[in-house]
């Protein structure tokens, strides 16, 4: 009983003892900044990945970053916030229309992020939201494409006199 | 009862004041390692009490015990040394502030962290950026010059600043895991130096070799316990299956690699994901692969243990990053120049080398 107190009051002197607070700390805190547990790619499955993108009206890809300055890996987290967000509500809606809300409050953040660009690369026109699930089939690694949201195309600015 | 041990040493003595609970029928085992440096870091004891009759623990276990009982603990660090530590770090710091990434958004969607509590969105004024940079700019300067009292103030402040302007850019809706480095390697390098100022009269904590000595050991413990995180959430997410569950990253394979072709439409990143098709086809190769990986990050924290194991774990840190990045196209250069600085510590290892090996590890 001596020996493991003594071991015990060791181990909580010793240095690095606070960095195993740290370690339970990051895993307690969640992600609240600079704290984190990390937790990306922490748990591959066989479930499909899902990826968003920017495309036109006619569905052909946009080169995101170059319009909005920002990423499709991002978007895809917030588009999964989003969706997760209203899902934890309990939405009565049903998935296809929770996706396609997710999918306008992306849009309206590139669209929105695009405009503060030079004007060659504000998205104006219509674009859509495409979703790329990538699953593991029989025959191997599979991709398939779907929309899952649009926006329209904006109001033509009027004439400055 | 106390004992005293004195040694002569070549140039000096050393004294080591021994004081043990002997307990009625019980053998006691003390061994004593050398310090460091007879100048600086108390000389660290170990004690061992075995109940009558144990029997001595088996070869493999001793030589566990000396493993872990010899270093893990803060030594000496030269001043030059640690200058030029603080003069990379505060060069990464503003780098990692001048990027025009966060001071982009008018909004904070999703806040986070402090986000929840003080409204950032003053970040997208105009002036912010600068604001930042010139705060940011002075306060490193007092960081660089590295007196007790510029340490003091200019710590916390760079510490309020990486963690605002990162905060506001996590606040959007996704979360970007690529800086918190640079603000926990901060956070702990500002309670090292609060510490040793409220105990600065303790004889142990004055001496400066010793204060860049702790504020070393912590500046590396963050980022190697940093990595101790990652491992436990794959553990704990997964359940312990990660290292079996990882061929299934093939599937991340591709969605980076899409990810990152949907970004500009980069011709060269349109081709099939090869990569992730080996992954997927050699699933006990990819094992072997990714498990180094993973316990790599498990045991990071043996790079507290000295100089050559930092320098060793930092190696395999940045090559692991390496790999990531030619695997998934994932850029982790603020972590890998964090990494760097602190663990691979290149100005060390240079005059080393320069001295011939005479100094001292």
């Amino acid at each position: 009983m001596v020996v493991e107190s003594v071991r015990l009051k060791k181990f909580v002197r010793h240095p690095v003892f606070p960095l195993f607070i740290f370690i339970l700390a990051s895993q307690a805190t969640g992600e609240f900044y600079p704290f984190s547990p990390f937790s990306m790619y922490s748990n591959p499955t066989p479930r499909p990945m899902r990826l968003y993108y920017l495309a036109d009206s006619e569905g052909n890809a946009l080169p995101m970053t170059w319009h909005a300055g920002s990423s499709p890996a991002r978007m895809t987290k917030t588009f999964n916030r989003h969706k997760g967000k209203m899902e934890d509500e309990d939405s009565p809606l049903p998935d296809a229309e929770i996706r396609r809300i997710a999918g306008e409050v992306v849009l309206n953040q590139l669209r929105e992020l695009s405009l503060k660009r030079t004007k060659h690369r504000q998205l104006r026109d219509e674009i859509q939201l495409i979703e790329l699930s990538i699953s593991a089939g029989k025959g191997g690694l599979e991709e398939n494409h779907k929309a899952v949201a649009s926006l329209k195309a904006m109001a033509t600015e009027s004439p400055q006199n | 009862m106390p004992i005293t041990i004195v040694r002569k040493h070549a140039s000096s003595s050393v004294r080591l004041s021994i004081h043990h609970e002997a307990h009625e029928g019980h053998e006691v085992f003390l061994s004593i390692e050398e310090p460091h440096d007879v100048n600086g870091g108390a000389p660290s004891l170990r004690s061992e009490s075995i109940a009558p009759g144990g029997r001595d623990p088996p070869f493999c276990m001793l030589k566990i015990r000396q493993f872990f009982q010899n270093g893990f603990r803060p030594h000496p660090v030269g001043a030059t040394e640690w200058l030029i530590m603080r003069v990379l770090f505060a060069a990464l710091i503003l780098w990692d502030l001048y990027a025009p990434g966060p001071y982009v958004f008018s909004s904070q969607p999703s806040p986070q962290g402090i986000a929840k509590i003080f409204d950032l969105t003053w970040l997208n004024q105009p002036w912010a950026r600068g604001f930042v940079l010139i705060t940011a700019g002075v306060a490193s300067v007092f960081y660089i010059w590295g007196q007790r009292i510029a340490l003091l103030a200019s710590l916390p402040v760079l510490f309020s600043l990486a963690t605002i302007v990162r905060t506001y850019e996590n606040s959007q809706g996704f979360t970007d895991h690529s800086h918190q480095l640079i603000a926990l390697t901060l956070l702990a390098q500002t309670i090292v130096v609060w510490t040793l100022f409220f105990k600065r009269h303790h004889q142990q904590y004055r001496d400066r070799a010793m204060e860049y000595g702790w504020l070393l050991f912590y500046s590396q413990g963050t980022i190697a316990a940093t990595y101790v995180v990652a491992a436990m959430s794959k553990i704990m997410r997964s359940t312990g299956m990660w290292v079996f569950n990882s061929p299934y990253l093939a599937l991340d394979l591709v969605k980076s690699k899409r990810q990152n072709y949907y970004k500009y439409l980069d011709e060269e990143l349109a081709t099939d994901p090869e990569k992730a098709v080996w992954v997927f086809e050699n699933p006990n190769l990819a094992r072997v692969l990714f498990g180094g990986a993973f316990f790599l990050e498990l045991f990071a924290l043996f790079a507290l243990r000295n100089r050559p194991w930092a320098l060793a774990v930092g190696v395999g840190l940045i090559a692991m990053h390496r790999g990531i990045r030619w695997m998934m196209g994932l850029n982790f250069l603020t972590a890998e120049l964090i990494v760097a600085v602190f663990l691979l510590n290149i100005p060390f290892w240079a005059a080393w080398i320069f001295s011939r090996g005479r100094k001292t590890l």
